[in-house]
């Protein structure tokens, strides 16, 4: 644990404590990374020696919630404070190995198993025995955790736990994230489909929007540490699931994912 | 000047003893003429020496010398008369050429009445009387081209009128006129031949008015198709010459091998010789004759397509005014509806002031059942006998009647509505179905009228039409009411409340009554403190659909209690025992579902049914609630699943039927999409005004005729797992639902 420093270099000295910044429970995603990100700022106005980021209680975390951990180390680093994450939780290891992040947060890289699954040949989405979930909303912050939360149910019903079940939800939620950011022209009047067909071999999730069409491709490995914007959601998608495929659907975008489930076959 | 004229009388002497010479000897060429000239002038001298000769025996040579002279003299004397003679012989020869010369000059400039009268008697008066004969030639060849100009201009004429269509009555005018003004006829008048009557009708003339002779003329020469001439000696008596004196013409108009009529001309100071078939205008008048028929004819087909024409316009009108009776038999109306409508568009089509349909009651009298006049309307409800009245006529004696003046009926009924009411004439006819008189329909004019045979050929198909229609509109209601009692005591309001769970529904039928479908809903209570929620579309309509329905119904509760947790249980066996009674004559969809009212746990199953829409997050989120087989009833191998949703506080569960997305939107129909769209703008709302603003939705999208059922039926979770979380579980993460 290295020492505080003051920008000009000098020990800081006016104040040891360690103040925790209380994530919140379940989830720190799109429609909550702002509020950390604000309560973290006035708790740096106090200069504490060290400011800690519990994410004990994350379930789950996405590319808006891991920037706002990004925003929060960067404010950290300018006011001179030590930055800290407190209790990973398995999902935030996912997404921060899996945006190569590690070092950063100076978390220990853990080693990814190796893919257990193997991928279903000619994968008939006509066929019977899929269980079929569709759902209609309007595009709205709530709807999207709502929708994610559906999505990791379906998931969950069809035997997806652990891992999987993460990156399902991390990938869903990115697809979520990006139909309500940039596929709704009209927010809150822009509709958002999603369609889940769950197997015991895999989970297929659709995602339409209304959105411009884009290429897929622009989307290259972000660096995340470069505080861009946006370019993670598609990155973390394909990382997460295997199978990511997107459909011009005029009007609109349509994103199919599919993971293969560890006990399919 | 004395000399001068001395000397020209002794010329002419000279010329008249020369000719009357030439007549001695009787001269009668040119030849004899110049060898007498030429004897003439050498006799002098030739006397001379003979008398010479004679005197010169026995004469002294003074004398002799004397007589020489003399001699000489003489014979200067005889010469100079010989060449006289000569000179004048020669000019009596040039003369004649000299004028024949100039008449020829004449003629080369196209004066062809010159003539030249010579009496030489010798050749040169054989050549002038040839050049007369020429120029005779030329005049009459001269008059023959003209009159083959006068021919072409007639026929250029004819053939114009031949190719423009005009009337035929303006055709035979023209042919009149060209007759006069082309070919040289004073009066000239066109006959036309009426078919099969052999009477002769002019149809156009050109100066004075055609008298009976004309007709008679015409008439023999329509018969005959041979041209016609006889003098016309006009109102003068016969055997005196008058100025009214011409020759009258019959010429044929022949198209073809028939006759179509003739064409009568009167000719003054035209020699009958120049009218014979065969001259020059008599030729000419034969071919006019040919073409003015192809004129008439061509004129009369014109005629006779406008007259077709109009009694086509007329069918138009009578098929346009039974096509708007025909629009006015909307099956989105009533009847009651469609008869008023029936009626306006009858008295339009009649140009009438007042149309009433009346139908019998079961006791016997008329009623009006449709009347165009909202103000008579009050007193035409008074019912009446059919024996007492002139409409009443027409239902008892099952035939039209026609009454021109209602003041005069023999019904006192009748008078006294008559007076009332204004209406003077009236035409009634039965509305028929096979022998039986099943109402009247009657159209009433304000003024006297007379009602054409076409007006009541129209009301005659009119009442036809609104007779199938009454009939069959008596066959739909008995069948609709029945389908319709069957159906308002199958299909009743869902509870407002049934354990914890709101509910509103709406059952609108289709506004066709005999059109009632198989729609329904149902709610009912089951065991473990659940609550089975139904709706289906029963196949078919009316009262075929509305037995099915209630077999369905009543089959479906046991097995809804038997199977409490399981809605795909209860289909399969409902579909088995459907297959099993109907053997497929009928087809039901179906959405059913087993609602936990503490857990908010949707037990469901979906034959064939629209998905239900599960409306979360404050209505912004629609789940959809699919189907997992086929319809029931319409193949036993159908397998059911049971699939499980959970309702979160405040969820509403929306059901509904294909009557609600058949909805025509402009060229689409609404579609589950457009149902979606509609809950999306309602917002959260209580389910009650949900459904208001759904069904108000729909009326102003159907527009005015709504054509099929529709049901809707709404479950609302307020009071769900308020007292305790609901259990969402199946999902990994402790408690990443821990919320709601």
């Amino acid at each position: 644990m290295e020492k505080a420093l003051l920008p000009d270099g000098s020990p800081d000295r006016r104040n040891s404590e360690v103040r925790l910044v209380p994530a919140p429970e379940n989830s720190l995603c799109f429609e909550n990374a702002a509020g950390l990100v604000e309560s973290a700022q006035s708790l740096l106005q106090q200069h504490p020696a060290e400011l800690v980021v519990e994410l004990g209680q994350v379930e789950l975390i996405d590319s808006s919630g891991l920037r706002a951990l990004l925003h929060i180390r960067k404010a950290c680093e300018a006011a001179g404070v030590l930055f800290r994450l407190g209790s990973p939780t398995e999902c935030v290891d996912r997404i921060i190995a899996m945006s190569k992040l590690n070092g950063f947060f100076g978390i220990p890289y853990r080693r990814r198993a190796a893919r257990p699954v193997e991928p279903v040949a000619g994968l008939d989405l006509q066929a019977p025995g899929w269980k079929i979930s569709e759902y209609r909303a309007v595009s709205d912050p709530s709807v999207i955790s709502s929708l994610r939360e559906r999505a990791a149910r379906a998931a969950g019903e069809a035997g997806a736990e652990g891992e999987t079940l993460c990156d399902i939800q991390i990938a869903v939620g990115e697809a979520l994230t990006n139909a309500y950011k940039h596929g709704s022209p009209r927010k809150g009047i822009s509709q958002i489909q999603m369609r889940c067909m769950t197997c015991p071999a895999a989970i297929v999730v659709e995602v339409q929007d209304e959105g411009a069409v884009f290429d897929p491709d622009d989307a290259s490995t972000p660096e995340p540490h470069k505080m861009r914007d946006h370019g993670m959601g598609i990155y973390l998608m394909r990382e997460a699931m295997d199978v990511v495929e997107f459909e011009s659907d005029c009007p609109g975008n349509r994103v199919r994912m599919i993971k293969w489930l560890r006990d399919g076959g | 000047m004395g000399i001068n004229s001395s000397v020209r009388a002794v010329w002419d002497q000279l010329s008249a003893g020369g000719l009357a010479l030439a007549r001695l000897f009787k001269l009668r060429s040119i030849r004899s003429k110049l060898i007498l000239a030429l004897l003439g002038a050498v006799a002098p001298a030739l006397l001379l020496h003979v008398w010479d000769e004679v005197r010169c025996v026995g004469r002294s040579a003074a004398a002799e010398r004397a007589y020489d002279t003399l001699m000489i003299c003489l014979s200067l004397a005889a010469a100079a008369l010989g060449l006289a003679i000569v000179f004048v012989a020669a000019n009596r020869l040039a003369h004649p050429i000299r004028r024949l010369a100039h008449a020829a000059n004449a003629m080369s400039v196209g004066d062809y009445r010159k003539r030249v009268k010579l009496h030489t008697t010798d050749e040169l008066q054989a050549l002038a009387e040839s050049f007369n004969a020429l120029g005779r030639s030329l005049m009459k060849h001269e008059a023959l081209v003209r009159h083959q100009a006068e021919m072409l201009a007639g026929m250029a004429e004819a053939a114009r009128m031949a190719s423009s269509t005009l009337h035929l009555v303006e055709c035979g005018r023209v042919i009149a006129k060209v007759m006069c003004s082309h070919l040289g006829a004073r009066d000239a008048t066109v006959f036309r031949a009426l078919t099969g009557e052999g009477e002769m009708k002019p149809i156009g003339r050109c100066g004075k008015r055609a008298r009976s002779v004309w007709r008679l003329v015409a008439r023999r020469v329509a018969e005959s198709g041979e041209q016609l001439m006889i003098s016309d000696r006009g109102a003068a008596q016969p055997g005196t010459r008058s100025a009214e004196e011409g020759i009258l013409v019959g010429v044929p108009l022949s198209a073809g091998d028939e006759t179509v009529g003739a064409i009568v001309a009167r000719f003054e100071g035209v020699r009958r010789g120049d009218l014979q078939p065969g001259s020059v205008r008599g030729d000419i008048l034969h071919t006019f004759g040919i073409h003015a028929a192809a004129a008439i004819s061509n004129a009369e087909v014109h005629t006779q397509s406008e007259e077709y024409s109009e009694v086509l316009e007329e069918w138009v009108d009578h098929l346009s005014a039974v096509m708007q009776v025909a629009d006015a038999i909307s099956p989105s109306l009533t009847l009651d509806e469609t008869l008023e409508a029936l009626a306006r568009a009858t008295a339009a089509a009649l140009n009438a002031d007042e149309c009433s349909i009346f139908r019998p009651d079961r006791e016997g009298f008329l009623v009006v059942t449709a009347c165009t006049n909202p103000d008579l309307q009050p007193m035409a409800t008074a019912k009446f006998r059919p024996d007492e009245a002139e409409t009443g006529r027409a239902f008892l004696e099952k035939r039209t009647v026609v009454c021109r003046d209602l003041r005069r009926s023999k019904f006192a009924l009748t008078r006294r509505r008559a007076e009332e009411s204004g209406m003077r004439s009236v035409l009634a006819t039965p509305l028929m179905v096979g022998d039986g008189a099943i109402g009247v329909i009657r159209v009433a004019s304000a003024r006297p009228r007379q009602f054409m045979p076409r007006e009541i050929r129209l009301l005659t198909s009119i009442s036809l039409h609104t007779a199938v229609i009454v009939r069959n509109a008596d066959l739909y209601t008995r069948e609709s009411s029945i389908a319709e009692t069957l159906q308002s005591n199958l299909v009743s309001e869902a509870p407002e409340e049934c354990r914890g769970l709101r509910f509103a529904s709406r059952y609108i039928p289709a506004w066709d009554e005999a059109r009632i479908g198989g729609d329904f809903y149902e709610v009912t209570p089951l065991p473990d403190g659940k609550v089975g929620v139904v709706i289906g579309d029963v196949s078919g309509k009316g009262l075929a659909a509305a037995i099915h329905l209630a077999a369905c119904k009543y089959m479906m509760k046991p097995l809804m209690l038997a199977h409490p947790d399981d809605p795909a249980e209860v289909l399969t066996q409902l579909n088995q025992a459907l297959n099993y009674y109907f053997n497929g004559s009928f087809f039901v969809t179906m959405f059913y579902g087993a609602i936990d009212c503490e857990t908010g746990s949707i037990l469901y199953a979906n034959a064939g049914h629209l998905p239900g829409l599960l409306i979360s997050e404050r209505g912004k989120l629609h789940s959809w609630l699919s189907g997992t087989g086929g319809p029931l009833g319409a193949g036993e191998n159908w397998s059911y699943q049971t699939q499980r949703a959970t309702a979160s506080p405040g969820d509403v569960l929306l059901l509904y039927t294909d009557g609600v997305t058949d909805v025509p939107v402009g060229n689409c129909v609404l579609g589950i999409e457009g149902l979606e769209n509609i809950v999306f703008e309602a917002g959260q709302c209580p389910v009650s005004e949900l459904l208001g603003t759904v069904c108000d939705r729909l009326a102003g999208d159907a527009g005015a005729v709504q054509r099929d059922d529709i049901a809707l039926l709404a479950a609302s979770f307020e009071e769900v797992g308020v007292s305790r979380p609901a259990l969402l579980g199946g999902i990994g993460g402790k408690g990443s639902l821990a919320r709601w």
